[in-house]
């Protein structure tokens, strides 16, 4: 007797369907119902320095929500504080990035009243530079430009995502290229020359 | 009646071969197996040498941390110039593979070779398929660039929609190590392992098996190599050239909460779904297309009604497809997240 006609076969197959074809749209109504806007979280700089104060940005959240922000990382989790959002699901705020807390990798964390991670950022948390950078799109106090709660690097590096490939003078050298030529035209004459030659029957 | 390998009988080997167990290439496969559509499979082999070859030489460079994972693309592509010529020969290896298991699916399917006793063979390769995706997507994400970050946002949505499935996919999982990170490891470990175990059983089941084409002539395997050797030495060759002709380009760093670019061209299908249906598409298109490829083997067992219908809904699905990743292509671009 085939498999597919005894019993377990028959069984299996239909379980399978039924499993299938119920969990999907069950899986995709639960989650809508549950599923809450996600926004955006905006930052002059990835790099927080320890003890300063640094404007944060929030985008397309809830309007009129409350959010906590957070540092997560192996170290714990370090609220830096709480916002309400605008009428558009937006804040901008500063917040006190706290100084004994451990450097290294975090995330700035954007955490719902229901407790459902809304938004997220990879940051790194350094220590006090005792030689500030010279980069003119920044001032030294805050680590990022801010006017209006708004940051110019942001503007230009975060808010004006593009399509387009950088431009990027591409590392080049003629024996990489000599070479990728040559290995090409080999295979190219090697897979002419074998599919050419009578196929040998062994 | 069934003809005789031509050689079939006692075969001379050197002492080389003698030890390298050569002889055990001396089985009868049917001649056709020597035309190229019955290649394709072997092809996805020879791409994913490749890139398998090219991926271990990035790793020497890449840098997974979410801060540093771009400018280390940055780096390959403006200092390193044998690497960065091997990025472009991995990512048009990855472009071929894909062209290729779609190619041999299609050819499979086309013959009827699911069927019995083949239908783990076909099983195994959709299981190969959907690493094939895997492994493309976690590519994308690695770049760290506009289109990583937003393919990383589709996915960590779609991961939002299956619950507690998609947890790992959050990057509140683990607060030690970041999403981009671990997806790295899932990249270079956890898929390619996965990858080898059931393509080590999909060749198990073609060897034992055998090719499902019609014919009775006969053939020794080892013909087989030489024509194949030559497709794959040709299929070298051209992802050489686009490699050349075609760098890959790499985007600025991205911008969460944006979408203005549109993913890799395997995945363009799942973006029409997505401008249709909404988020929901994203779960929806991979569903009706592995299902139905899982179905196959059980629908068109033998002739008949099912066979018809399974052969009639194969086609269609595949022209939706093609139409589909025309369409996104063509399309103005649109925003899913939180649709």
């Amino acid at each position: 007797m085939s498999f597919y006609r005894s019993w377990p076969g028959r069984a299996l197959i239909v379980g399978s369907l039924v499993a299938v074809i119920t969990s999907i749209p069950a899986t995709v109504i639960a989650a809508d119902a549950l599923r809450h806007p996600e926004g955006t979280l905006k930052l002059a700089k990835r790099q927080l320095v320890a003890g300063s104060t640094v404007p944060i940005r929030g985008e397309m959240f809830a309007e009129h929500g409350k959010l906590a922000l957070l540092l997560v990382g192996v170290a714990g989790r370090f609220r830096l504080g709480d916002v309400t959002t605008d009428s558009v699901g937006g804040f901008a705020e500063s917040f006190d990035i706290p100084a004994d807390i451990e450097l290294g990798a975090y995330r700035l964390v954007a955490i719902a009243t229901d407790g459902d991670e809304v938004a997220s950022l990879n940051v790194e948390l350094l220590a006090e530079s005792p030689a500030p950078e010279k980069d003119p799109g920044i001032s030294e106090d805050d680590g990022g430009h801010v006017e209006d709660g708004h940051s110019h690097d942001a503007e230009s590096a975060e808010d004006a995502p593009t399509d387009e490939p950088l431009i990027l003078e591409r590392a080049g050298s003629p024996w990489v290229r000599g070479g990728a030529v040559v290995g090409i035209i080999i295979a190219l004459v090697g897979g002419g020359l074998l599919l050419r030659r009578p196929q040998g029957t062994g | 009646m069934t003809t005789p390998p031509p050689t079939a009988g006692p075969t001379r080997h050197g002492p080389v071969a003698e030890r390298l167990a050569l002889h055990g290439l001396d089985y009868d496969v049917p001649a056709r197996a020597n035309r190229l559509d019955f290649m394709l499979g072997a092809l996805t082999l020879v791409s994913l040498t490749l890139l398998a070859v090219t991926g271990i030489v990035l790793t020497q460079y890449y840098n997974p941390a979410p801060l540093a994972a771009h400018s280390s693309v940055q780096y390959i592509i403006t200092n390193v110039p044998l690497v960065t010529f091997l990025r472009d020969v991995h990512v048009w290896s990855a472009s071929g593979a894909m062209v290729l298991v779609f190619a041999h699916l299609a050819a499979v399917f086309w013959r009827r070779g699911f069927r019995n006793p083949r239908e783990g063979l076909w099983w195994s390769g959709v299981l190969l398929l959907a690493l094939l995706f895997g492994l493309s997507f976690t590519g994308t994400v690695l770049t760290g660039d506009q289109e990583a970050v937003e393919a990383l946002a589709h996915a960590t949505a779609g991961a939002d929609l299956v619950g507690p499935l998609g947890v790992p996919l959050q990057e509140a999982f683990t607060p030690s190590t970041p999403l981009l990170t671990r997806l790295y490891g899932v990249h270079v470990s956890v898929l390619p392992l996965a990858l080898v175990l059931i393509l080590g059983l999909h060749l198990w089941l073609i060897r034992h098996l055998g090719v499902s084409a019609a014919g009775t002539e006969r053939a020794l395997f080892r013909s087989h190599l030489r024509p194949l050797g030559g497709f794959a030495l040709l299929l070298v060759a051209v992802v050489g050239i686009f490699a050349i002709a075609l760098p890959h380009g790499l985007l600025a760093p991205g911008v969460g909460g944006f979408e203005v670019t549109k993913p890799p061209w395997e995945f363009l299908w799942i973006y029409a779904a997505e401008n249709l249906l909404g988020m929901n598409g994203m779960l929806i298109a991979p569903a009706v297309l592995f299902g139905f490829l899982a179905i196959v083997p059980i629908s068109d067992r033998q002739p008949g009604r099912g066979a018809t219908v399974t052969r009639v809904l194969g086609v269609t699905l595949f022209v939706i497809l093609v139409v589909a990743i025309v369409y996104a292509a063509l399309a103005p671009g649109q925003t899913h997240l939180g649709m």
